[in-house]
């Protein structure tokens, strides 16, 4: 453990070389982790969208001949078409890499690591070693999922969410096999992961500050990112304990979650007493917190880049905290909001009901305040810029159809429907995603010491944003209809319209949104190598990270002291200074003409026309 | 549509065509850092919001006008109309905050472009819009809420008078209902009195089930209060039935129930989708494995003569499966044989092959 007193100090390991395998692989460097993270994210996201072409493919081109693939797929190829099972488990991988490889550790992973010491002014993570370990837990844990997609049975089949008595018993459905054992057993890993990553993220923000950086003067990213690790750790446990009792279930014969059940021609040996409600109880209540880990640090890193690039602070910088902590608090009462046709007391329904729509008003709040960020801003357009936009309208038009499922009585009718899948792809998944471009794009001069083309960024967001919107938009009209989920193909649908047409421009752009992330892949890889070498601060940011030298920073982030805060990070266009930004470590005395009566974060609106006057 | 699509395409094309011609040289756009006018290339960004925006709204009422002749009707349950009335209501406002929020981004997108002579302003906090915008929703939101639990608390409120009772059983992956019978009363069910003949699982030593009767079709008598006590033989799976507005999960050990009335029979439906094979379906709502997709049963909603008609026409379980009276109790065997000679005998096998409807979904 370090402390804040070595933190200070000059870096020690400056001259010190070290081996491939210690830099590079087995590295406790916080940034290397970070970008292991971050490569690791970006494999498990494009297998994540491949998946995503093969649920489209059926339902928008249902006679399309996939006999090709047999050479990838094999035997999950019959006549053509993709397997039944096969079907459901490509629904499963999807969903769970997308949630917990990409958006959890991809996205939360990445940018923790990366961001947090050298937004607070740390040399390093408060304990490296178990930080290394994280990833490494995390690495076990997708080399189990990659190894279970080539499980003879299939992979797990039951969805993301693993229901039993689906997901406890091969008699159910073939991926609840060998595919199912290895899932639990990755996820159980990955769960390790995410909290050895979450207890050192709370230990850094709170030890490791430089001197001056008080908590009001932390960016939003690292509040997001604290609120983030605080939340997995309060939820992420409750589902490695579902996932301990389901693998009882399975391996040893118990009955937590089997009632009495006959399947497959005979009554099975474990069906008990046990209550299958219990595992959702338990799942949902990581499962929605999850939600808001994937989608708080894309917050973050939105009111970062927004307040950047409109050249203006951040509005409402202290009741942004507020709402990321009435998130955090809210989040772990909202869970059964996923379960309000399972069969639960009505009574609870209506008490979930209540705490769902309340969750919404501290998100409604953010959205107010990236509004009136922009208001009266100096826009500039960067790539992060534009994906940081389009996640706020992703988040309205999301977030606005959450308040119609929060609804009890409107939910019997949408619930597990296309209209869900719709609000939440459109409110934590491209919220999210957009996010994590936001952030791959305004900080790769930092990740990579180069920088990546802006002319590439637009086409490639313009083609995402248009794409997102004619995918999951007409989504809504089908699940108005109430066409389920996770339905394999729609040729048992008689007497409801599900919608031919737009199913099939739904599939189509789909596939031109999957390639125009061939177009950002080029630009990061060619970049990294080929790029251009960027100036110190790019885009006039106030953030620690930009004092260390220009491109990447050295192993233990600067070179010389860390330097101290003397103010909140987000004086842009400030009043009486020439230059629109003044960074954190620029002392008040530096700038004495844009002082305000009152400094730090109380500075009331009272004080600043006053200030305006004189 | 495919025109549509085809317009779609073309714009988007002209869009990035327009974009590259802005943005100079493909080659150079690789690897380009800062040119001079980097800040009026990066402007032209900003008015593609607005276009896109006005494109898309577009869009929306081009797809809702094609759509809505397809979009499912008004509900044909009572609950139903009360559920709609919400949803209209919900749908009515956010449609409203929808387009006034987008309008707003992208209106501040556009006026408050970069500009090199102009300083953004510093305004960092305003107490009293922060309170205004916290109050607004919640009041909005908690209205809402209001509403859509007074019509959830309406909706499961348990209503004991004058219930038809049928029992829907979800398995891999068909629906059967089991009815009381004349004495109208299920009987006990067990999962280990299930076999090839005895789906249902019932348990032939209780008497009140011994004139229970089973069927692939699921009749109810329009205008009354129905009563679905719902379970699972093996996973979960999920009763759901679009045009009810009904949806509850079937939970193997854990009966769930709900409670509803129907307004509209089969054949005024039929009458007035024009559509001769119009039914109700159940669908199932909550993945259950290989068959999911086809697990559908088929509702049939009767007046009630004929309601009364197709129940005289069912005979008891016990009497369609005579090898199955051995394992009545010998003091229940009179009211046994009592309950197979008042069944009528049996008249089609149309509801018999409802099981094997399915039976191409490979297992």
């Amino acid at each position: 453990m370090r402390n804040l007193e070595q933190n200070l100090s000059e870096p020690t390991k400056l001259d010190h070389e070290e081996n491939f395998w210690r830099k590079y692989i087995f590295s406790t460097d916080h940034k290397v982790i970070a970008k292991q993270f971050l490569i690791t994210g970006i494999f498990w996201a494009i297998l994540g969208g491949l998946l995503s072409l093969l649920i489209r493919i059926p339902h928008g081109f249902p006679g399309a001949d996939l006999s090709w693939l047999k050479p990838i797929l094999g035997g999950w190829i019959l006549e053509g078409k993709i397997d039944a099972e096969f079907y459901l488990s490509v629904v499963t991988i999807h969903g769970t890499i997308m949630v917990f490889f990409v958006l959890t550790a991809g996205l939360s992973g990445t940018f923790a690591n990366f961001l947090i010491p050298l937004q607070i002014g740390a040399r390093d993570m408060a304990s490296p070693f178990i930080n290394m370990l994280s990833y490494w837990m995390f690495f076990i844990s997708s080399v189990i999922m990659f190894a279970s997609l080539f499980v003879e049975s299939g992979p797990s089949m039951a969805g993301w969410t693993a229901y039993p008595p689906l997901s406890a018993t091969e008699k159910a459905v073939s991926g609840s096999g060998l595919g199912m054992t290895l899932w639990i057993v990755s996820l159980a890993f990955f769960i390790v992961s995410v909290l050895l990553g979450g207890i050192n993220y709370i230990a850094t923000i709170i030890n490791m500050r430089t001197l001056g950086m008080t908590f009001f003067r932390l960016p939003l990213t690292v509040w997001s990112l604290f609120f983030t690790a605080i939340l997995g750790l309060f939820s992420f446990p409750v589902l490695l304990s579902a996932m301990f009792l389901l693998f009882f279930d399975r391996e040893f014969g118990t009955s937590f979650f089997l009632g009495e059940i006959y399947i497959g021609g005979s009554v099975l040996n474990n069906s008990g007493s046990g209550s299958a409600i219990l595992y959702q109880h338990l799942f949902w209540f990581l499962g929605h917190p999850e939600v808001y880990i994937v989608i708080m640090p894309a917050l973050g890193i939105a009111s970062e880049v927004i307040s950047t690039n409109a050249r203006k602070p951040i509005f409402g910088y202290l009741m942004m905290i507020v709402s990321l902590a009435t998130i955090c608090f809210l989040s772990l009462i909202v869970w059964a909001h996923h379960m309000f046709v399972s069969g639960m007391n009505p009574f609870l329904g209506s008490l979930f009901s209540l705490t769902s729509f309340v969750v919404a008003v501290p998100s409604a709040i953010k959205v107010f305040n990236y509004l009136a960020t922009l208001w009266k801003g100096n826009i500039r357009f960067t790539p992060a810029m534009l994906f940081s936009l389009g996640l706020v309208s992703f988040f309205i038009s999301g977030g606005l159809t959450g308040l119609v499922l929060a609804n009890n009585a409107i939910d019997i009718h949408l619930h597990d429907t296309y209209f869900v899948v719709a609000h939440f792809h459109l409110v934590m998944g491209s919220s999210a995603v957009f996010g994590f471009f936001a952030g791959v794009y305004h900080w790769y001069p930092k990740l990579f010491g180069k920088v990546l083309s802006e002319k590439l960024g637009y086409i490639h967001f313009w083609i995402t944003f248009v794409g997102i919107y004619l995918i999951f938009f007409p989504m809504h009209f089908i699940g108005w209809n109430g066409i389920p989920r996770r339905y394999y193909s729609f040729t048992h649908i008689e007497t409801i319209e599900y919608f031919p047409d737009l199913n099939t421009l739904i599939s189509t752009f789909a596939i031109i949104t999957f390639g125009a992330q061939l177009i950002f892949l080029f630009n990061f890889f060619y970049n990294m190598f080929w790029g251009a070498k960027p100036i110190q601060n790019p885009w006039g940011s106030n953030t620690l990270e930009w004092t260390t030298r220009a491109g990447m920073p050295v192993e233990e982030n600067w070179e010389g002291e860390v330097p101290a805060v003397h103010r909140w990070p987000y004086d842009y266009s400030k009043p009486g200074s020439d230059s629109d930004f003044i960074p954190q470590h620029i002392p008040l005395s530096e700038t004495e003409n844009s002082n305000l009566d009152k400094e730090g974060i109380y500075i009331s609106l009272k004080n600043l026309r006053k200030n305006n006057k004189k | 549509m495919s025109i549509i699509l085809a317009v779609l395409l073309i714009l988007l094309i002209c869009m990035m065509v327009v974009l590259i011609y802005r943005l100079g040289v493909f080659g150079k756009a690789i690897t380009g850092w800062k040119n001079d006018n980097i800040d009026s290339v990066r402007n032209v960004n900003s008015w593609l919001f607005p276009l896109f925006f006005v494109l898309g709204i577009g869009l929306l009422i081009y797809f809702y006008r094609t759509i809505k002749p397809d979009l499912i009707g008004e509900a044909v349950t009572e609950h139903g109309k009360w559920i709609d009335s919400s949803m209209s209501l919900s749908f009515n406002l956010i449609l409203v905050i929808f387009f006034v929020a987008q309008a707003v981004l992208v209106l501040f997108v556009v006026v408050f472009q970069y500009n090199s002579k102009r300083k953004a302003s510093f305004y960092p906090i305003n107490n009293r819009l922060e309170i205004v915008w916290t109050v607004i929703p919640l009041v909005v939101f908690l209205g809402l809420f209001v509403d859509g639990n007074y019509t959830w608390s309406k909706v499961m409120k348990k209503n004991d008078e004058d219930l038809v009772v049928v029992e829907i059983i979800g398995m891999q992956f068909n629906w059967i209902a089991r009815y009381p019978g004349v004495d109208n009363q299920l009987g006990d069910v067990n999962v280990k009195y299930i076999d090839g003949a005895n789906t249902a699982g019932l348990n032939l030593t209780d008497p009140k089930g011994l004139d229970d009767f089973v069927s692939g079709e699921i009749h109810i008598p329009v205008n009354k209060n129905i009563l679905f006590k719902i379970r699972s033989l093996d996973v979960i799976h999920s009763v759901f039935i679009p045009h009810f507005r009904l949806k509850m999960d079937a939970v193997p050990g854990m009966p769930t129930t709900f409670t509803f009335k129907p307004e509209k029979t089969t054949n005024e439906m039929k009458a007035e989708t024009g559509n001769s094979w119009f039914n109700y379906s159940i669908y199932c709502a909550e993945l259950c494995g290989r068959g999911h997709f086809a697990m559908k049963g088929d509702v049939v909603v009767d007046t009630e003569i004929e309601y009364e008609k197709w129940l005289k026409s069912q005979g008891s379980w016990l009497a369609r499966h005579k090898g199955y009276v051995k394992y009545v109790p010998d003091k229940y065997k009179d009211q046994a044989e009592s309950i197979i000679q008042h069944t009528p005998p049996e008249t089609t096998a149309e509801d018999a092959t409802f099981f094997y409807k399915d039976a191409n979904v490979k297992k």
